[in-house]
């Protein structure tokens, strides 16, 4: 009697074991935010709960991520997730408040993900840890990047004139989210600057001539009408002039517009 | 003896045998729970992208006028050829762009038949800082400098001068006055 007692004993030990090797792989898997009453996004395809921590009392960088987008193809989503993958390595190290807003034309849409509200950052008290799960998270942050260009609907015509226009109030909406506080300000701007549209839109280039001068006549007309306004010392970087198919005239005049954009929206643009 | 012993055995691993069963069946049900509680990347496989959609390209012209063309005669008899910079470099960069040498090359007969001093002269707008934008038009003039020395034009016949933002307009973007001047004294 005693040996069968054993006998059931170690056979329950084996199914319980049995039982915490199929439940751990499970958690493992999973992203416990939503199990451990963490903040889940119920309409996001990603928890980036995750890869948040509390500010510091210094504050934390905000970098803006404004996609203007005109193609919204695999290919595309790819190319805008490698060009601004360095930006978010940094922000995952460093820490940084993230927001990304995006347009394909028609009304602006909001990441579930990056609402610019909490701040992103890994910190883990081993390094090797901090590198391996910061490598995760860069990868996921990526492939919510990528997913964002491809769920955004892209109308026939358009321009970033809107999302450029919004910089400043996205930055005071960081500003004045209760507990934020932001420290230098950086704006990626993924656009090809070549926009369609109503002739109203100062960046609307359909019809115009690639040159200089036509040009600087654009940008000057979009800060003359308030269209677009300087956002003073915020660093702004331009992604995706000249990086897609386009012919010659219209390479050119983007790059003119760029430089021109450049001259006056921020004094350190690039 | 071994019957009952058997018996109380069997009885005793039957009792074991629902108690394990009842555990098991608890523990699977607490790992499914759990499985189906998180939020795992299934959620991202079910990512449905946007219907694929471009935008409809802009019309856009070339520039009739050719950045580099002609020269033009001046009262000191000099003659000079006037480029926007905007042709040949990136905004804030010294570096020459590859259209800026097809630009260049179109003027290189002309040079190249010249047989006095050759003077290349950088300008710039009066945005930003004016040490800045002396540095950068004498970076400018510069290089287009170095590229005319690898077309076997002989430095000693070239000369480089930065104006910075002379005759501009402090802090106003001007695209007429960032520009490269080729004079042919």
């Amino acid at each position: 009697m005693l040996i069968a007692r054993a006998r059931a004993r170690a056979r329950l030990a084996v199914l319980g074991a049995a039982s915490l090797l199929l439940a751990t792989p499970l958690l493992a898997a999973c992203d416990t935010g939503g199990l451990l009453g963490g903040k889940a996004k119920a309409s996001g395809p990603l928890d980036c709960a995750q890869y948040q921590e509390d500010t510091p009392s210094s504050g934390a960088p905000l970098l803006l991520m404004l996609f203007d987008v005109s193609d919204n193809s695999a290919t595309t989503a790819q190319r805008v997730a490698t060009r601004v993958q360095p930006y978010l390595d940094t922000a995952l190290a460093d820490g940084a408040y993230v927001k990304l807003v995006a347009s394909g034309g028609g009304p602006t849409t909001y990441s579930d993900c990056f609402h610019g509200d909490r701040m992103f950052q890994i910190k883990r008290n081993n390094s090797r840890r901090a590198e391996k799960d910061r490598e995760a998270a860069s990868k996921a942050l990526g492939t919510e990047i990528n997913h964002v260009v491809q769920s955004e609907r892209v109308t026939s015509t358009g321009s970033v004139t809107g999302l450029l226009a919004g910089i400043n109030d996205e930055v005071d909406a960081v500003r004045s989210t209760p507990g934020a506080k932001v420290t230098d300000v950086t704006v990626l701007v993924w656009t090809d600057l070549l926009g369609t549209g109503q002739d109203s839109d100062c960046l609307d280039v359909d019809g115009k001539k690639a040159s200089p001068a036509i040009a600087e006549a654009l940008v000057k007309r979009c800060f003359s009408t308030g269209q677009i306004t300087s956002v003073g010392n915020d660093k702004v970087r331009f992604l995706g002039v000249n990086e897609s198919a386009a012919d010659r005239p219209q390479q050119d005049l983007a790059r003119y517009l760029k430089g021109e954009l450049c001259r006056r929206i921020s004094s350190d643009c690039g | 003896m071994e019957h009952t012993h058997s018996t109380l055995g069997d009885a005793t691993f039957r009792r074991g045998n629902s108690g394990v069963r009842a555990c098991a069946a608890v523990a699977l049900a607490a790992a499914l729970c759990l499985a189906a509680g998180c939020s795992t990347s299934a959620s991202a496989a079910a990512f449905t992208p946007a219907p694929h959609a471009t935008r409809m390209a802009p019309d856009v012209s070339a520039d009739p006028l050719p950045p580099l063309s002609k020269f033009v005669t001046q009262p000191d008899g000099s003659q000079v050829s006037t480029v926007s910079a905007d042709y040949l470099f990136e905004s804030n960069s010294s570096t020459l762009l590859p259209a800026a040498v097809t630009a260049l090359t179109q003027i290189l007969p002309a040079i190249r038949e010249h047989p006095g001093p050759i003077s290349v002269i950088g300008y710039s707008d009066g945005l930003g800082r004016a040490e800045d934008n002396q540095k950068l038009s004498l970076q400018r003039a510069k290089a287009v400098e170095a590229w005319l020395a690898t077309q076997d034009i002989p430095s000693s016949v070239l000369d480089v001068e930065g104006r910075g933002e002379q005759g501009a307009q402090d802090d106003v973007a001007d695209a007429s006055r960032r520009r490269v001047e080729i004079v042919l004294r």
